[in-house]
């Protein structure tokens, strides 16, 4: 007998209402469970954001040769379409020079200048797509260029390279996640591991400042000094080594705002010493302090503290000549400020606002002050006119930029 | 020039020129297969005329007409198979699949899936060629097949396939449909339109004599209801952006409009287009009430399926039909247009799933009795040589059958051959810089230091073939894609690379120190090369070699690198240049660089045996 002649079972004449049933139940259940899977939640953070602070790396310096700037144009948004431009401007000359060919890289990871206050300027390029170390290359009178040695990739911090007059450099690198300080004794062409992030961090020093990572390098007081954040409120990370033991140098910050954390975001080096820009957040707000030592041994002084609002702010930050340094602040929600701190009485002083798009600010000699202001591939220079509290259009340079040329 | 390369473009003219040869070849190899069937079904008919003139031919076939529904899903789907198949022979195909299909199908599934997914997407991108007019024939082979095979195990088996390569299509080209991904939903396409495909292809694999209970017909018809009540749920789970037409202040669509505005802006006939505009537009202002109704229409039809009433059910069909009919032309754009659709999307193929149900459930075949007949096997106490030398019909058709098997096979056959080759095809690079000069000059001699301070000429690299290229070591970009080709090349070579010598001058004036070159050997791990040198000197020395080599080395304005020849030279052990290939890396994928490889390498291989 073929299936389809036997009697119909009781089972298969009422065909499974309650299996059915079942099995819709089933189906649901399950549709839940994945339609929950696949929801988006709409949770929200209690906590409110802790402010964030960074340092520009859009920075100018001056060498006996002359000023120079490091300037990002073209494409701003896309950031292999951002070619840094290398600017250079002779003493006594109104002009500025795009040096950036002479690089012979391409920029798009930024330019890291290093003078020391000496006579000659380095300049690391940044690691960008497929390059993974950074080129450095060295001038002394922006004629001639000798690449010096390479050296792993450069930090995304505008204090990661510097140098001494004497030729000694420091580097700060960065290979994946992991940070480590470099050192070159002589004319920049070997570099040696001073120290690396975790090292560091499990120093007794870097414990009482809860190190989380390095940010910076400079050179105060005939030693090497390395700037990092610190997670630990009221500490400000500088570390230095002696007796092959790290030990932190920094300064005690003002009891107004120790109970908030310190990041070094750059370390300065000035005609009379060393300033470095700590940049301060916490649950209280946020701030900024420049403390300064001399030449000859560290001795901290702190200047008062700017407040800052929004949740994020970016310092311009160079040196002033024959002043100290400035810092240039600026936000998406926060008003812009430009101040000068006078190093000998450790006071700011407000300047006018720089034009809008202004990308770096060069205090060169003779108290000249040149607002760098980029649209695409325009450069214009607005320079502040002497005693007044007005910026002058001045030069206006055009770039060429081969777009595309680092995809 | 470094840098200035443009990535593949989906109308590639070698690309698509060779897709299109290859088409033809392979269908001349299907009209070749087609004609020796004909002379079988000569030689067959003479032996079947020769067995009626004895008097040994069997009455005429009485077995059990075909279920209508089987039927239904046979010819319907092979239709479509058909109808997919051409719809791969487009142009845009062989390099638009991956990147505006697959990719993007698979960009919001979890990692697994993209994993799974983006095997399918090395093999297809490797092999641009073989793999679509593989597709092509595959799914050409399938549908005929199962049009042409109506009964027994042909047909069985041409179900069987349908579902197997149904199963490959959803996996590999449909991300599993979407249904792991979060915006999983009834009306873009889940649960993938190849799954309807698959489910059909192993109905037609059943046994015949199961179309003959209205069983398969319930199951069919049941288990689309709980699928239109699970969509209905799906649907209805708020946090999702179904409920509304606009999100944020209508800053940002909807789920659902924001897909049909995206549908709308393929290229389409401008009717259509306007169409599904306007449905955008509707939905982006009554978003709840579109949701609702799609809610309330899909738990309607769903429990009307579930229902296991005929009467009820046919209702539910026809709504579902309509319903489907909709969501096709105003949400899912008819799935085809655009140059890159693979198929018309979900709605036909679950229409037609639904449908067939509903007629297993109430049209089953008449059983005839008849002594001689066996469901199913089309004959019965016959060997299979007596009965396709008995009945003209069962000789076409087993004929038939045999001929779509063969198309099928002219796909299945390269595919898998691809499938196991890592190595991409040469035509990549051909695309990309097309064919290497043959030539056979001295190569300009040189003299420079190695990055491990040994000189190294021509002259001491004689015996060898060398492959000569000029990278430039802070290159950002086309230099350590070259840098991995020559990787590569050397592997392919495997014990041959014991006479070959990879070499490469310095192409910047500025950054030739030893110390750029062996940064630039660690970057890319060629230290790891035995036969590896990267040359130097002073730039006197560079630029009298870049200039009797033909390459351009020069500072481009504005902070880029400087600019470069990508020109390499394959030169033979007697020192004569014999190939020229333009080495731009072109998109720098591991297709092209794979691809790039095996062409150096197959030219290294031909100086080393011509030597």
């Amino acid at each position: 007998m073929s299936a389809c002649c036997r009697p119909p079972s009781r089972r298969s004449r009422r065909p499974g209402r309650r299996a059915q049933a079942q099995t819709l139940v089933a189906v649901v259940l399950g549709t839940l469970l994945v339609s929950g899977c696949g929801a988006t939640t709409g949770g929200k953070s209690h906590s409110s954001p802790r402010a964030v602070v960074r340092a520009s790396l859009a920075t100018s310096t001056e060498t006996s040769a002359g000023s120079w700037a490091a300037v990002p144009m073209g494409h701003l948004d896309q950031p292999l379409n951002t070619f840094w431009q290398l600017l250079f401007r002779r003493p006594g000359d109104s002009r500025w020079t795009d040096e950036a060919s002479a690089l012979a890289v391409a920029t798009n990871g930024g330019l890291l200048l290093a003078a020391g206050g000496g006579k000659s300027l380095a300049v690391g390029i940044r690691a960008t797509n497929s390059l993974e170390y950074s080129p450095v290359i060295v001038t002394s009178d922006a004629r001639s260029w000798s690449p010096a040695g390479p050296v792993a990739a450069l930090a995304d911090e505008p204090s990661a390279f510097e140098k001494t007059g004497g030729g000694q450099a420091l580097a700060l690198v960065r290979e994946g996640r992991s940070a480590q300080v470099l050192e070159s004794t002589k004319a920049l062409a070997n570099w040696r591991t001073v120290t690396t992030e975790t090292a560091l961090a499990s120093s007794r020093a870097a414990r009482a400042c809860g190190l989380t990572s390095l940010t910076a390098v400079g050179f105060a007081a005939g030693r090497w000094l390395i700037g990092a954040s610190c997670r630990r409120e009221g500490v400000v990370g500088l570390f230095d080594e002696s007796g092959g033991a790290w030990h932190l140098v920094g300064p005690r910050l003002p009891r107004s705002v120790s109970r908030l954390s310190a990041d070094v975001l750059g370390l300065q080096t000035t005609t009379s010493g060393l300033c470095a820009l700590v940049g301060l957040t916490g649950r209280l707000g946020a701030g900024l302090v420049v403390t300064c030592t001399n030449h000859t041994r560290l001795s901290w002084r702190v200047s008062p503290v700017i407040a800052l609002a929004g949740p994020e702010t970016t310092v311009g930050f160079g040196p002033v000549a024959g002043t100290g340094v400035f810092a240039w602040i600026s936000g998406p929600t926060h008003p812009e400020s430009l101040a000068i701190l006078n190093e000998p009485d450790m006071t700011w002083k407000y300047l006018p606002l720089p034009p809008p798009r202004t990308s770096t600010l060069v205090f060169g000699p003779a108290g000249r002050v040149d607002a760098l202001v980029v649209d695409d591939t325009l450069l214009t220079d607005w320079r502040l006119v002497a005693n007044s509290r007005r910026w002058a259009r001045g030069q206006e340079l055009r770039v060429a930029i081969q777009f595309g040329s680092s995809s | 020039m470094p840098g200035m390369s443009s990535g593949l473009s989906t109308n590639n003219p070698v690309i698509v020129s060779a897709f299109r040869s290859l088409l033809w070849h392979e269908a001349l190899i299907t009209v070749v297969i087609l004609a020796l069937l004909m002379l079988a079904w000569n030689a067959l008919r003479a032996v079947q005329l020769r067995r009626a003139v004895a008097g040994e031919l069997s009455p005429g076939d009485s077995a059990q007409p075909e279920a209508a529904a089987r039927r239904l899903l046979r010819v319907a789907f092979g239709l479509i198979w058909i109808f997919d198949g051409l719809l791969q022979a487009q142009a845009s195909m062989p390099l638009g699949m991956t990147d505006q299909v697959v990719k993007p199908a698979a960009a919001t599934s979890p990692l697994w899936v993209q994993h799974i997914v983006n095997a399918g997407v090395t093999i297809w991108s490797n092999h641009p060629v073989t793999v679509p007019a593989s597709a092509v024939w595959i799914q050409l082979g399938v549908g005929v097949w199962l049009i042409v095979a109506p009964r027994g195990y042909w047909s069985r088996f041409a179900g069987l396939a349908s579902g197997l390569w149904g199963i490959v299509v959803w996996i590999f080209g449909e991300s599993f449909g979407g249904v792991f991904a979060p915006a999983l939903t009834w009306a873009f396409g889940a649960p993938g339109a190849v799954l309807f495909y698959c489910l059909a292809g192993m109905l037609i694999a059943l046994p015949e004599r199961m179309w003959s209970s209205p069983r398969p017909g319930r199951v069919i018809v049941g288990g689309t209801g709980l699928f239109f009540l699970a969509m209905a749920v799906l649907q209805a789970w708020p946090g999702r952006g179904f409920w509304q037409g606009q999100l944020g202040h209508g800053a940002v669509p909807g789920t659902l409009t924001a897909m049909v505005r995206q549908m709308s802006a393929t290229p389409q006939p401008a009717f259509i287009s306007s169409l599904l505009t306007s449905f955008a537009a509707f939905d982006a202002a009554h978003g709840w009430g579109v949701n609702l109704f799609l809610v309330l229409a899909l738990s309607a039809i769903g429990l009307s399926l579930v229902s296991g009433r005929s009467a009820v059910a046919r209702v539910g069909v026809i709504a579902g039909v309509v319903f489907c009919l909709a969501d096709w032309v105003l949400v899912e754009d008819f799935g085809f247009f655009g140059g890159v659709g693979t198929d018309p999307n979900s709605m036909i193929p679950m229409c037609l799933i639904f449908v067939a149900g509903y007629l297993a459930m109430t049209r089953v075949p008449a059983i005839v009795e008849s002594p001689t007949s066996v469901i199913g096997s089309g004959g019965a106490g016959q060997s299979y040589w007596a009965r396709i030398t008995s009945r003209p019909a069962h000789l076409f058709r087993s004929l038939a059958a045999v001929g779509a098997i063969g198309i099928t096979l002219v796909g299945v056959v390269p595919m898998a051959a691809a499938s196991v080759n890592q190595n991409a095809d040469p035509i990549i690079a051909q695309a990309i810089d097309g064919s290497p000069s043959s030539v056979n000059i001295p190569a300009p001699p040189f003299r420079l230091v190695d990055q491990r301070g040994a000189v190294v000429s021509l002259e001491s690299l004689r015996g060898k073939a060398v492959a000569l290229v000029f990278l430039d070591p802070v290159c950002v970009s086309d230099c350590p894609l070259i840098a991995q080709e020559l990787l590569q090349a050397d592997g392919l070579l495997g014990a041959a690379s014991r006479r070959v010598a990879i070499v490469a001058v310095v192409a910047n004036p500025i950054y030739r120190a030893r110390a750029y070159l062996l940064a630039f050997d660690s970057q890319e791990g060629l230290e790891r090369l035995g036969n590896w040198h990267f040359l130097t000197g002073s730039a006197l020395e560079l630029t009298r070699i870049w200039n009797a080599f033909g390459i351009q080395v020069g500072f481009a304005p504005g902070g880029a690198m400087v600019a470069h020849s990508d020109i390499s030279y394959v030169i033979d052990p007697e020192g004569r240049a014999r190939y020229i290939l333009n080495d731009s890396p072109g998109p720098g994928s591991q297709a092209s660089r794979s691809s790039f490889a095996l062409v150096l390498a197959n030219e290294l291989r031909s100086v080393l045996k011509d030597s």
